[in-house]
């Protein structure tokens, strides 16, 4: 089986029992929590995309260890237009489910992998990549859905790992054994972890000699012993488990974004699921291969798709309402699209202008400038984009009542004659519900720090650009002779 | 000729319960460490990581004897315990190669 059904993922997730706390509780059964539940969904949904044939080309690709078709979560970019299916990808699976593709980080994290262990293995002589091609031809053989656990919970940022008061604050060593190490410590804000079957843990930044025991890569199955997961809560987690009809809820059957913060507690990894170990070197290029992938996919194509269904949301909005054609509103949608369109032409480009990295290793990824304007370019566009949403939409976007409320005998009719207008209330209301949750929920800051905070494009725009050559180029135009 | 096990990294763990034979599974190479780990070491099955749930059991070479305390449980249960931990650390049913590892489990009261 190379290509799961939704179904199939859905019954396969049946049977896994992570450890996993919500909201003042131990579960046992993803499916019956209703915000565990909508990660599983989502989840179930970008499986589901790649079983229509309209999608094929962007979700499904071929393995090149394998040459079998494999779902494109899975795949390492081997050329520009895998890199180029990739964003759409992002792009498509965002517009279908209005939150994450929960696959979407391991997909970045094997491709940074793909790329620093077959470096690693020239420049070491380790068997990192081979044994990272054996753990990714298991994982597409059977279609497995994959996390990526990237983020430490960090502590004292001013402080190295090792001066942490509590070491835990990152994911470290405790035992090399004959068959495997012993790792513990903590990763925060894993998107969709709990309802994966596998989760690819990266370094989460660089590190220098001395702090060998943090430098580790390796993949876990999500219900091995020792692994627990906390998942979020706040108001939108308690608004969809107190709910008695889901379709009132802003995005009724995927809900918000869910992550979770995930303890390793002595977890055993078999050698076969090491990817590193040890080698501070090479966490940094491992961290900023992940993070070019992911700046591009996340940034330029994900956000993108959030875009389209606010913009849409916003029209209909304007529409119910009878203000379409004012020129203000006009002018405050194409704004929308104005960002969200930059940013997108931005992951195409990063796309584009793609290479192979290192060079022979045959992984191919995405142009760094690029990928880090598109997503800078979209922390800032999406901030505008639920801004005119919140504009546009109005103050009934937040001080609605409950949809169900119009169905009240006494309260019902009042509320009909108050929301009434081009629109009856019930669609009014319902669109108001839709626009809350991208413009009062927890994408507005997820989209900010979601493949690392703007200060890191900023870090990277530095970095990159030659600001000698722009100097060089505006002094020959001015006649200026070079010092 | 298709891959061996080695080549393709995986490897095939066969289960016995009350020394019948009740099917294999395919796991990535390192499956059968981590589960013979989470037994001796962890002292539960993977997908039962503190419930009530606990085992004890003896590793020699790749044979893996396991006991889960308790009530007497009948094999169809126990079957079904040992396909979700195994499930659990990702490892699905077979009908291909040859096992080269072995979990026995028996019942206890």
């Amino acid at each position: 089986m190379a290509l799961k059904t939704a179904q199939e993922y859905l019954d396969s997730i049946k049977k896994m029992k992570p450890r996993v706390y919500i909201g003042g509780k131990w579960i046992t059964n993803l499916l019956k929590n209703p915000v565990t539940k909508s990660m599983v969904m989502a989840n179930s949904a970008i499986y589901g995309l790649a079983e229509d044939p309209a999608h094929k080309e962007v979700m499904v690709a071929t393995s090149h260890l394998t040459g079998e078709p494999v779902n494109r979560n899975l795949n390492v970019a081997r050329n520009i237009h895998d890199l180029d299916m990739r964003q759409e990808m992002a792009l498509l699976t965002s517009q279908t489910v209005g939150t994450c593709n929960y696959r979407c980080v391991g997909c970045d994290a094997l491709n940074s992998l793909a790329s620093t262990t077959w470096e690693m293995d020239q420049a070491l002589g380790t068997k990192y990549n081979e044994r990272f091609n054996k753990w990714l031809a298991y994982a597409q053989a059977n279609d497995l859905a994959v996390s990526g656990a990237i983020t430490d919970a960090k502590g004292d940022r001013k402080k190295r790992p090792s001066q942490q008061d509590e070491i835990d604050t990152y994911v470290h060593l405790v035992e090399k054994r004959d068959d495997g190490i012993v790792v513990r410590g903590i990763k925060v804000s894993q998107s969709g972890a709990i309802g994966s079957h596998e989760t690819l843990v990266l370094p989460g930044g660089s590190l220098k000699e001395g702090e060998e025991k943090f430098a580790l890569a390796f993949a876990v199955q999500n219900s091995v012993p020792g692994l627990s997961y906390i998942c979020q809560y706040n108001a939108l987690s308690a608004e969809r488990e107190a709910c008695d009809n889901e379709d009132e809820l802003g995005n009724p059957l995927y809900g918000q974004r869910e992550t979770s913060t995930m303890y390793f507690d002595n977890v055993f990894i078999p050698w076969e699921r090491v990817f590193l170990c040890g080698e501070t070197k090479y966490c940094g290029k491992m961290v900023t291969r992940f993070a070019k992938a992911h700046r591009m996919n996340c940034g330029g194509a994900c956000k993108v798709g959030f875009a389209d269904l606010i913009i849409g949301g916003t029209m209909m909005a304007a529409e119910y309402i009878g203000v379409e054609k004012i020129p203000h509103i006009q002018e405050k949608i194409i704004d929308m699209v104005r960002y969200s369109e930059t940013s997108h032409a931005c992951a195409i480009a990063a796309a584009m202008r793609g290479r192979e990295e290192p060079k022979g290793s045959g992984v191919f990824l995405p142009d760094d400038l690029f990928g880090n304007a598109a997503k800078l370019n979209i922390a800032h566009g999406f901030y505008e984009i639920i801004k005119n949403a919140g504009d546009i939409g109005g103050g009934l976007v937040v001080t609605a009542p409950r949809q169900k409320d119009l169905d009240d005998p006494e309260v019902g009719p009042v509320l009909k004659k108050a929301f009434g207008a081009v629109a009856p209330a019930d669609k009014r209301m319902k669109v108001a519900k839709f626009l809350q949750h991208w413009t009062a929920g927890l994408h507005g800051v997820g989209t900010w720090h979601g493949a690392g905070a703007p200060q890191g494009q900023r870090f990277m725009f530095t970095l990159l650009t030659d600001f000698e050559k722009k100097k060089k180029m505006a002094k020959k135009l001015m006649g200026m002779k070079e010092e | 000729m298709g891959l061996s096990n080695k080549e393709k990294g995986v490897e095939i763990i066969a289960v016995s319960i009350d020394g019948k034979a009740c099917g294999n599974y395919e796991g990535l190479a390192g499956t059968f460490a981590g589960f013979a780990d989470s037994c001796l070491r962890m002292k539960t099955l993977p997908g039962f990581f503190r419930t009530d749930l606990t085992v004890s059991g003896e590793l020699k070479e790749r044979r893996l004897s396991l006991a889960l305390p308790g009530a007497k449980r009948t094999p169809a249960e126990l079957t079904e315990i040992l396909d979700t931990a195994l499930l659990n650390i990702v490892a699905f049913p077979s009908t291909q190669g040859e096992a080269e590892c072995f979990i026995e489990v028996k019942s206890e009261k």
